[in-house]
């Protein structure tokens, strides 16, 4: 493909349905993550509590179709971000990917790594977007390595748990399902932030946002309480990510230490997967969070897996070192469950 | 925007820094060398200890495989400004073998870093070092568990790249009988590296992947020559024939004390020989005064689920298995599936 047939240009109205034939194109109709239709779409980048989605996309466009033919996309998730007490903002890399049939396209480093650069390029002021995170697939992480700068946080391992024995209970605590969350939330979030110093601003908006108003998923929101209000929620989704009929435990905020909470929440979960015939409940969070080790008491093992958690830090604020050690952060935060 | 990674060969790096005469280890500047060493490690860090001449001279003069040591001389003062070195091990993989080397005890002095020069002298040294070591083929392949500052320099020079990040197994042995079960095959102590442990590697090299070969030569250098650490070698077999081993030290890894194993093999699946033998280093442990005993092993190997089974958790720890390669013979992720490698693989222990 000639350098001149191809348009790196950012998102115009109506470009919605090519990049949704680009994607099918480079994932398939039933990729992992989930198949891609024009309601996810408009609620991942249009109804994001987090503005300036649209604004993040990057198309690469053949000049000589007949009518907009997506070849490629660079874009990502604005998520706002608790830091140690501030609020960033940062971006999830998500669907990176250029049209098989013009790989080759522009001069090296290919099509895909001139995108991305451009990309940078147009993002790389660190008062914007400061940290750009996400899980590449191999292939993408090898050429974000190599031309971008991808740097890896961690080699992501999973905590599953099998029903060998059942969960032991936890006493003083209700276990509700919502279906929208509220107010306590906010207050939930305000608590534990400053502890774990850096993670998604998990407010009531978000929540809504992300586990209760997209209808293409069926997340299960449950909620502990007592009589002092909300100790801790989690959120489940049974799919096939890791093992077939997985019960997820898709975001997970709980007060370290607090086992009655993690107990009656882990019941709840078990509850879904005995429902679901499922073999196990997993979550990911960092292995150096408490949880990591608590979950282990509670029978979980920890399995590796493929997945590379990668960042690019614009403007230097956050190396791979501090993010190691200080970013809390479960499958919610990014976009492939 | 973020710049692309570059490889070490293609910077113009000079071959020289006015003031500094680099070149290989020559006998006689081990003195040297350990003042400099143990003046830039004891910064920082409450568990240094420093490092005696016995013990530098069985890491890099005795090691079977070589030695391989670029220095940096300050020509002024003689002085060792700066080191980039390598303890070369012999590995085998499925399809090939030859040599790699664990990087190790690379350094610039504070003193003499060129802060306001690039590159500094620390670069300038590394590639001195390539360009000695780099192998007939023209590849090197290194590897190790960088702290974080040498990891980021290591990450911009010499293209580090994560294998994955290091986690500790760990199993309480205070409580009552950590490994019960039924009868289990006696475990033996042992003071020396005879032909049965040639024998058994052989026979179980295959279904590790890639490996460092541990051979008998290689394990008597790395255990019975130690200087300083006293190993203790527990075997299952018979006379004839070795069913496994561990090699065990009461010690420091990651800001801990515990009951380490250093090294072991047991054929996969072979979950009796390897509770024996988790058995008596918890026995050696306990007469230690250990509260735990611990070892490294990739999340990849077989025993890394096993283990848990047997009681083990799985704790994060503050290093990185890294490689560096510069003609990728290996891919990354490859390694991440494939590369068995344990405490004893690296100079931690």
């Amino acid at each position: 493909m000639a350098e001149q047939n191809i348009e790196i240009r950012g998102f115009k109205p109506g470009d919605e349905q090519p990049l949704l034939e680009c994607y099918h194109k480079v994932f398939g109709a039933d990729p992992p993550g989930g198949a891609r239709n024009a309601e996810r779409w408009h609620w991942q980048f249009i109804n994001n509590p987090t503005p300036g989605g649209k604004e993040l996309i990057l198309l690469a466009v053949d000049r000589d179709a007949p009518s907009t033919k997506v070849v490629g996309h660079f874009g990502g998730m604005p998520m706002k971000m608790f830091d140690r007490g501030a609020a960033k903002n940062a971006i999830i890399a998500v669907d990176e990917m250029v049209d098989p049939g013009y790989r080759r396209g522009l001069r090296r480093p290919g099509l895909f790594g001139n995108l991305g650069m451009e990309w940078f390029k147009r993002h790389q002021s660190s008062e914007s977007y400061p940290l750009v995170y996400g899980f590449p697939n191999l292939a993408h992480f090898r050429i974000g390595n190599a031309v971008l700068r991808y740097e890896v946080i961690r080699t992501q391992p999973v905590l599953y748990r099998e029903p060998l024995s059942p969960v032991a209970a936890g006493r003083g605590v209700e276990i509700v399902e919502i279906n929208k969350a509220g107010e306590e939330f906010d207050r939930l979030f305000e608590r534990l932030a400053p502890d774990l110093k850096l993670l998604v601003w998990r407010d009531h908006k978000y929540i809504n946002w992300r586990f209760l108003e997209y209808r293409g998923f069926r997340y299960r929101v449950f909620a502990a309480r007592d009589a002092n209000g909300l100790r801790g929620y989690a959120v489940f989704r049974v799919c096939d990510w890791f093992i077939q009929n997985n019960c997820i435990i898709v975001d997970w905020l709980v007060p370290g230490g607090d086992i009655d909470a993690t107990r009656e929440l882990l019941r709840a979960g078990e509850s879904l997967r005995a429902e679901s015939g499922g073999p196990c409940i997993s979550i990911m969070i960092p292995d150096n969070n408490p949880w990591f080790r608590d979950l282990q008491y509670e029978g979980f093992m920890v399995s590796p897996t493929d997945y590379i958690c990668c960042c690019v830090s614009i403007g230097k604020q956050y190396s791979p070192y501090v993010l190691r050690r200080e970013w809390y952060y479960t499958h919610g935060d990014f976009d492939h469950i | 925007m973020p710049h692309s990674r570059f490889r070490l060969e293609q910077l113009e790096i000079p071959e020289s820094i006015p003031g500094f005469t680099l070149r290989c280890y020559q006998p006689g500047d081990e003195t040297r060398i350990l003042e400099s060493f143990n003046r830039v490690f004891s910064v920082g860090n409450a568990w240094f200890e420093p490092r005696t001449i016995a013990r530098w001279n069985w890491q890099f003069i005795k090691n079977p495989a070589g030695t391989q040591i670029m220095l940096a001389v300050h020509d002024e003062t003689g002085e060792v400004a700066a080191q980039f070195a390598a303890v070369p091990r012999k590995f085998r993989a499925p399809d090939r073998s030859g040599m790699l080397g664990e990087s190790v005890d690379s350094f610039v002095d504070a003193r003499f870093r060129t802060a306001l020069r690039r590159p500094g002298l620390f670069v300038v040294t590394v590639k001195r070092w390539c360009r000695e070591f780099i192998g007939a083929q023209g590849d090197f392949f290194l590897y190790g568990l960088p702290i974080e500052a040498a990891a980021r320099i290591g990450g911009a020079f010499l293209n580090y790249q994560c294998v994955e990040n290091s986690l500790a197994l760990e199993k309480n042995i205070e409580e009552k009988r950590p490994f019960g079960g039924p009868s289990m095959p006696a475990v033996s102590e042992v003071y020396d590296f005879d032909g049965r442990f040639d024998e058994f590697w052989r026979s179980i090299e295959s279904e590790l992947g890639m490996s460092n070969i541990r051979d008998a030569q290689y394990l008597r250098w790395r255990y019975l020559q130690h200087p300083e650490y006293q190993y203790r070698i527990g075997v299952v077999g018979d006379a004839a024939r070795l069913d496994g081993y561990a090699i065990t030290r009461f010690g420091a890894f990651d800001d801990r004390v515990d009951q380490l194993v250093v090294d072991f093999l047991a054929r996969r699946g072979d979950a009796d020989t390897m509770r024996s033998l988790l058995r008596w280093t918890a026995d050696r442990g306990l007469e230690a005064g250990a509260k735990r005993i611990s070892l490294l092993i990739p999340s990849s190997s077989p025993w890394f689920l096993q283990l848990q089974r047997m009681g083990f958790f799985v704790r994060s720890t503050k290093y990185e298995w890294n490689c560096s390669q510069n003609r990728k013979p290996f891919e990354t992720h490859a390694l991440r599936k494939e590369w068995h490698y344990t405490l004893g693989d690296t100079d931690l222990a």
